[in-house]
């Protein structure tokens, strides 16, 4: 028969959130607890451009950094195109405005979904998939 | 934030004063006075530091929520707090490598704390660190203040119902690994309410259907307290069988009396009372039972091998209701039961049996 002790009935929530919490606290010290796309994005650019923790849409994408699955909402078509080393406009012909539905370079993807019926991230990923050039 | 303690200033004081009498006529260890006192205030301090606990975390996600929607660089949304997105991208990432849409590895790492928290804990996470079950325990606190009417569910009804969680988790997981898509968060009533999109940028028109489900959600719960919990939450379903695993368990002892008093305070429905000896993995660690119990050291929170809870019964044969409803656990079957000499105190306070 296995033995069991009793305990104080405070250690069971005080070990629940140390541990979380605790845990959150020494991967935020290490970096791991990586909250957003931009800031990831901003620590895996080569370079380190824009890094600093989500210097947001202004900063620079180094040509060739990204794959399609790693484009992200936060990004602008420009920042997409550059980090995909395509033109923006073949960006833009991808995401396939209606229109009098005006995409620039600096419209962020995740506001399309609101300009654009039917769009998604996902599915202009897959496009890139087939449309981006061969060895990403 | 904290809530006010209906449970110190009404229910627990009628409870308690059963428990100085407990049904079976056998005087309960540490009756009298000043262990109905000791009691109390037990309670009281239980209440204030779980609820002040939750606000503060609740306030904490909110404004996340805020900076996110003020779009403050680098601001985390709440689907990037959230440990149950590290289980709808798990699939994806270890087959891919990649993340599902809006996941970061912050959930990763979220799922495995919450993991280990477990295994050590058990589901204390539910019951003392989730806003939306903070939220939920805020909506029964209201149900009691406006003096409604708890739902009875059937025993039956109640233990087919909880499966209802392992049916949400697999389509969530399904579809999330096909489309590779955060598929749930427009359903998420913990993405729609805490997210404060409702609020900050309300989209009507594609947001429906997550304030739909969260106004159901939320109704639901003032009848039946933390029905969310009990019967749709997915990541409770990963953690109840978890939980199987966990070190730190409320177990019943031999020097249990069956007064049941135990069952009522618990806000997802256990039979505490029949539990042989840990109380099932559907408990959330909120401590309501064992600062309720009258009897010393019948409920306490003990530390053991995992397999310590899965054998039979309290060592001694165990008090109470001895091989009760499934001798065993969890026994769900709490929920519309009236047992005479115990629940009479409560009926009388309006509210419905548990």
């Amino acid at each position: 028969m296995s033995a069991t002790r009793t305990v104080d009935r405070w250690l069971l929530p005080a070990l629940a959130i140390v541990i979380f919490f605790g845990g959150i606290g020494i991967a935020q010290a290490t970096g791991s607890f990586v909250t957003s796309g931009r800031t990831m994005g901003a620590a895996e650019r080569p370079g380190g451009a824009g890094a600093g923790g989500g210097s947001g849409s202004g900063a620079a994408v180094a040509a060739g950094s990204l794959t399609p699955e790693s484009v992200k909402g936060w990004m602008t078509v420009q920042q997409a195109a550059d980090g995909l080393g395509m033109p923006v406009a073949d960006v833009i012909a991808l995401i396939a405005p209606p229109a009098g539905v005006v995409v620039g370079p600096e419209t962020p993807l995740k506001e399309l979904e609101s300009l654009v019926p039917g769009f998604s991230l996902a599915e202009l990923r897959a496009r890139l998939q087939v449309r981006a050039p061969a060895g990403r | 934030m904290s809530l006010p303690d209906p449970a110190l200033t009404q229910r627990p004081v009628r409870s308690l004063r059963a428990a100085s009498h407990p049904p079976t006529g056998r005087p309960s260890r540490g009756a009298g006075p000043s262990a109905y006192r000791r009691r109390i205030a037990a309670i009281g301090r239980l209440h204030r530091v779980r609820h002040t606990v939750q606000a503060v975390i609740v306030v904490l996600v909110l404004g996340l929520a805020v900076r996110h929607g003020l779009e403050q660089p680098g601001a985390a949304s709440v689907d990037a707090l959230c440990p149950f997105g590290g289980v709808e991208t798990l699939w994806t990432w270890v087959t891919t490598r990649s993340f599902v849409t809006k996941i970061h590895p912050a959930n990763l790492v979220l799922a495995g704390l919450l993991a280990v928290s477990v295994l050590v804990a058990g589901n204390a996470f539910c019951g003392w660190v989730c806003p939306l079950g903070s939220l939920q325990d805020g909506i029964a606190w209201l149900r009691r203040r406006l003096r409604l009417r708890a739902v009875t569910v059937a025993p039956r009804v109640d233990r087919v119902l909880r499966c209802g969680r392992f049916v949400v988790l697999a389509v969530i997981l399904v579809v999330s690994a096909q489309t590779a898509t955060l598929w749930f968060a427009g359903w998420d009533p913990y993405v729609t309410i805490f997210g404060l999109h409702w609020l900050l940028e309300p989209e009507p028109a594609s947001m429906w259907v997550g304030w739909t489900v969260a106004l159901g959600v939320l109704g639901i719960g003032l009848l039946v307290e933390r029905a969310w919990c009990r019967y749709l939450c997915p990541l409770g379903g990963v953690l109840s069988v978890l939980g199987h695993l966990s070190i730190l368990r409320i177990r019943r002892t031999d020097s249990c009396t069956g007064c049941d008093l135990c069952v009522r305070p618990c806000p997802v429905g256990i039979d505490v009372g029949a539990a042989a000896p840990a109380v099932s993995t559907d408990c959330i660690g909120c401590l309501e039972c064992v600062a309720s119990c009258p009897t010393g050291g019948a409920l306490s929170v003990q530390a053991g091998a995992p397999w310590s809870a899965w054998r039979g019964r309290p060592a001694g044969g165990g008090g109470g209701r001895k091989g009760g409803p499934g001798a065993g656990e969890p026994v769900p079957a709490t929920i519309g039961r009236r047992r005479p000499g115990v629940d009479r105190d409560h009926a009388t306070q309006g509210e419905g049996t548990r």
